[in-house]
């Protein structure tokens, strides 16, 4: 059985100029010991999906239907309490803003602490501050920074802090969204290592939230395309990067500079739509290169083609 | 094309207080206000009587009579009706006020804009004049100026003005000071702009809806003080008609159980003021803007 | 291409004061550019990669006179304008430009983009008002934002960050400048309109013969535009040459460092070229070579002098005591062994 297990996921923010179908209508599963990367541009829904899984989707969001089975359990139909005994302690979650993830005027060690008695691991605080300073040895930080204030570390450092939290508990499922967006890329390489030695560890399951493509092909296992909400394509790395089924991961992956690949660049034309007015039809037909005319009219339904998912009239046509 | 997009643009700028959050206040404020100029402007066919007519009967005048049918204010003493004072009344409280904020707006913008752009010893030296004018008493300031200008409308705005420009100044100064380290205005030097050009193109409009929102709270404040500089004689010598005046001339009748002498004009001031507090607030609202007072 | 050259910069240094006064904090000095010195030709564009904080986009604002700087010298077209006073400048800005990395920022809030693109041409007196919106017009149709008449009213908060970023590049080309600044111009955009705005920019610089330095944390991006990269570190040029040579024979420890960490769809799982730590603290710089805290080539010769930028055959440039042999790194990627010991 898979460890998770999404399927048809509907979560919208109700605004007062309509509701923003931010995630609609995605399924998706993941096998224990994977590492899955989700891209997609700025406001495709990664982080509200993410968000979903963690229970935490902010208001006006709302999970609208679908499902979340975590390890046999759905989670959306869990009372508060119960998700908050598997928050932290069976999925543990970096997020987005990791500025506004530290409160700076908490020590790390109090901070990361948090966790240990909220899950009744640790009796006092003395005891939660010990086991923080050993989740921060694991994190790859010294023992003793228990003691410091975020603003005195430096951004990779204060990442590690965060991973740190995450990860104290030895969730099983790991989440990261964005977890190197603000870092320059050698330290981004650290942090990569620094979940993957995690994940080897711990054996846990990863997944990468990122809009870098590259950076979410280098270690996944598989990956999972977003656009507009909705989950376009999803499957094993190397199947997707070498031979994209649907035109938008085709296009971002054409438009990803690449200092090993080729030395021109393609973009794709026009912008995401408006996720309170998508358009009819495919949500991409607007600004895809080989859009039909039954795209205009018929939603492409997300369809299995051998061990990958797409949703694409014209990729089911090549099949 | 381009033009008429333009006035599309005036007109939407003007119409967007009305729209958008914080439009029910400012509208309340605008409706009030609006009266009061009306008000102003047509007294001669509002007022029933004119300011010092005698409008009841001679034996009746030497006492303030209570509101009726044909005085719904009453009379003051001399037999001078309430709600025509009060009309009339409002044609100085408003040149007075308006005519304060506005000038007061006049200088302390610019000076603010200036001291903010270049800094400087002139910065260090209008910020002190300023702050030692902001940290007098409002009322007391306006009353030592007026005296030595002595009474009428016009010179009862300049003292107010004196009180209200380093308001405007503080706040526009503070403005320009955070709008010159941003990116667009080293942007429009970049570009080669002249100071000028980077001053009333770049970082006055958008200091403008702040300076706005001053202007509401300068004049519901002004209202106020006129009232003080009024209620001492500093703007119109009696009979002639100013809210606050009156005001003061019917303080005695307190005491003998005469309510609406004082009630009216004293209602008159405050629902101006409110007036304009709403518009100011309204107008901060639907601009998102922070005022320090 | 003409050779000559547009711009010459020599031992430029920017340091930011901080704190010191009362109550103000310890007072430290921010290196933030610490001797500069290039040259850029007519038409070239030079890619200045570095992390954040090494002093790019410091050095762009320098080389513009948007600083002022505290050592060394800028020519531009021959004319010494290190302190060449504001008044003596303004004629000269409308013919280098700056783009920068944030387009909610560098443009005012509430000027119409239309009437922004067509300002300098009206404040420069090089167009009557309504000539001047013409271009703005034609300039709007040639980033891409059609109908240009639907956009010209817009106001900034009414456009997406890659719109934005168009009308930032239209308003710095109304002038055909001959130097261009570009700070970072597609970190904020979505990557799906990256590939448009590098274009529109390079259309533009075949165009006007426009000379470019573009700034750039990621060298994949210098890669696509740039005719020469030079790597930046701490304050400092530590590598440069020709961009496609520097990228697939980096010589300087950093620069190998900062290639093979770079997330790549085409290589995944390449070996990486380790390097110790982050970027330190440009107010706290280590004495020798200032990368020498990382590096794992240093020798104690590194710790107590500090490397200066000399030729290393063929157009190279490193600063650095023991560079890595010439060619090692196509071997190393392939191969297995160790990397090369100093
Ligand atoms: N609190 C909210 N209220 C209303 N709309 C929201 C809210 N949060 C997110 N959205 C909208 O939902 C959509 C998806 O947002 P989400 O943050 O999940 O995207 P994302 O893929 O994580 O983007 P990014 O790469 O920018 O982080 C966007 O259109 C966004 O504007
Ligand atoms: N106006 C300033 N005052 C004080 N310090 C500054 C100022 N501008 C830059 N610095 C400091 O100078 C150093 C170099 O900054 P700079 O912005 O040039 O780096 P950068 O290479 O452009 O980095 P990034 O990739 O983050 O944009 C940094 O430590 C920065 O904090
Ligand atoms: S369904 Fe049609 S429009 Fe959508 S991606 Fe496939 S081909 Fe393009
Ligand atoms: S000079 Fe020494 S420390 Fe500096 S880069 Fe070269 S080998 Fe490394
Ligand atoms: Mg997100
Ligand atoms: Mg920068």
């Amino acid at each position: 059985m898979a460890l998770l297990e999404i399927r048809d996921l509907r979560v919208y923010y109700y605004t007062l100029l309509g509701a923003v179908r931010a995630v609609d209508g995605v399924s998706l599963e993941v096998e224990r010991g994977e590492w899955v990367g989700v891209v997609g541009e700025s406001g495709s829904g990664k982080s509200t999906l993410a968000l979903a899984i963690m229970r935490l989707v902010p208001p006006p969001g709302r999970i609208a239907g679908g499902s979340i089975v975590f390890d046999g359990v759905d989670l959306t139909r869990l009372s508060e309490g119960e998700m908050r005994r598997i928050r932290g302690r069976r999925i543990g979650m970096v997020f987005q803003d990791p500025m506004a993830s530290l409160d700076p005027v908490r020590r790390i060690g109090d901070q990361i602490g948090d966790v240990f008695l909220e899950h009744g691991v640790a009796s006092s605080r003395e005891e939660a501050r010990r086991l923080a300073g050993e989740a921060l040895e694991m994190a790859g930080l010294p023992r003793d920074w228990v003691d410091r204030y975020p603003h005195q570390l430096s951004g990779g450092q204060r990442q590690r802090a965060l991973i740190a939290g995450a990860v104290a508990l030895k969730p099983e499922l790991l989440i990261a969204d964005e977890p190197t967006t603000a870092l320059d890329v050698i330290v981004q390489a650290k942090i990569m290592d620094l979940i993957e030695e995690l994940k080897r560890e711990l054996g846990m399951t990863v997944i990468l939230i990122t809009h870098d493509i590259s950076l979410a092909a280098e270690r996944s296992t598989r990956i999972a395309v977003m656009y507009a909400g909705k989950l376009v394509e999803y499957g094993p790395v190397d199947a997707v990067v070498e031979d994209p089924l649907h035109p938008y991961t085709r296009g971002l992956l054409e438009s990803a500079p690449d200092l090993w690949g080729e030395k021109r660049l393609k973009g794709i034309p026009g912008y995401p739509p408006d996720l309170r007015r998508p358009p009819r039809g495919c949500r991409f037909h607007p600004r895809c290169p080989v859009a039909m005319e039954k795209c205009r009219e018929e939603e492409p339904p997300l369809v299995r083609v051998g061990d990958r998912l797409v949703a694409c009239h014209r990729a089911l046509m090549r099949r | 094309m381009a033009g008429e997009s333009r006035r599309a643009r005036i007109l939407a700028g003007l119409a967007a207080p009305f729209r958008g959050p914080g439009r029910g206040l400012f509208t309340a404020g605008f409706i009030i206000v609006m009266v009061f100029v009306v008000m102003a402007i047509f007294a001669p066919w509002i007022a029933p009587y004119g300011p010092t007519e005698r409008s009841v009967p001679l034996k009746l005048a030497a006492e303030p009579q209570p509101p009726s049918w044909g005085h719904p204010m009453g009379t003051f003493q001399l037999g001078y009706d309430v709600f025509s004072r009060i009309v009339w009344g409002s044609r100085v409280v408003l040149y007075v006020v308006a005519l304060s904020a506005i000038l007061s707006m006049i200088i302390g913008v610019p000076l603010g804009l200036v001291s903010g752009y270049y800094g400087g010893a002139l910065d260090r030296a209008l910020s002190m004049v300023m702050d030692s004018i902001y940290a007098f008493p409002g009322i007391v300031l306006a009353i030592a100026v007026a005296s030595v200008l002595g009474p009428s409308p016009s010179n009862a705005a300049i003292s107010l003005s004196v009180v209200y420009v380093p308001t405007f100044y503080r706040m526009v100064r503070g403005q320009t000071l955070e709008i010159r380290e941003s990116l667009y205005v080293e942007a429009a030097r970049a570009l080669g702009f002249p100071d000028r050009v980077t001053l009333l193109g770049h970082i006055l409009p958008n200091v403008a809806p702040t300076t706005l929102v001053v202007f509401g709270l300068a004049a519901t404040d002004a209202i106020l003080t006129e009232a003080g500089l009024a209620f001492f004689g500093l703007t119109v010598s009696y009979p002639q008609p100013d809210w606050g005046l009156d005001l003061r001339m019917a303080m005695k009748d307190i005491l003998n159980g005469v309510w609406w002498t004082t009630f009216f004009p004293g209602l008159a001031i405050t629902l101006l003021a409110l007036g304009f507090a709403l518009m100011g607030e309204g107008f901060s609202e639907r601009y998102a803007i922070r005022t320090e007072r | 291409m003409p050779a000559g050259e547009i711009l010459v910069v020599e031992g430029l240094k920017k340091y930011f004061v901080k704190g010191g006064g009362f109550l103000g904090g310890p007072r430290r000095v921010i290196k933030a550019v610490d001797g500069v010195s290039f040259t850029l030709r007519k038409g070239e564009t030079i890619g200045l990669v570095g992390e954040s904080g090494s002093g790019k986009t410091t050095t762009g604002r320098l080389v513009l006179r948007l600083l002022e700087p505290d050592a060394g010298r800028i020519l531009f077209e021959g004319v010494d304008i290190t302190h060449l006073p504001e008044s003596k400048l303004r004629p000269m800005r409308p013919r280098m430009q700056m783009i920068y990395q944030d387009p909610y920022w560098s443009l005012n809030p509430r000027k119409p983009v239309g009437e922004a693109i067509a300002e300098p041409l009206i404040v420069h007196r090089l167009a009557s008002r309504s000539e001047a919106r013409e271009r703005a017009l034609e300039l709007l149709e040639r980033v891409g934002l059609t109908p240009p008449e639907d956009f010209y009213w817009r106001i900034p908060a009414q456009l997406s960050g890659g719109q934005r970023q168009r009308v930032v590049i239209a308003r710095a080309m109304i002038l055909k400048p001959e130097l261009l600044v570009a700070d970072e111009p597609v970190s904020m955009v979505d990557v799906s309109m990256r590939a448009e705005i590098l274009r529109l920019l390079k259309d533009f610089q075949r165009e006007y013969g426009l000379a470019m330095i573009f700034i750039t944390h990621d060298l994949s991006v210098a890669r696509l535009v740039a005719d020469r990269i030079m790597v930046m570190y701490l304050g400092r040029i530590v590598e440069a040459g020709p961009a496609e040579e520097v990228l697939r024979d980096p010589r300087h420890p950093y620069t190998a460092a900062l290639i093979t960490a770079a997330p790549s769809v085409r290589r995944r799982r390449r070996r990486r070229y380790e390097i110790r730590g982050e970027i330190a603290d440009p107010s706290n710089i280590p004495p020798g070579c200032r990368f020498h805290p990382r590096c794992p080539r240093a020798t104690e010769r590194c710790s107590r002098e500090e490397p200066s930028l000399a030729e290393a055959g063929d157009g190279r440039l490193v600063a650095c005591h023991n560079p890595l042999p010439r060619g090692w790194l196509a071997k190393w990627l392939e191969g297995e062994g160790q990397a090369p010991e100093a």
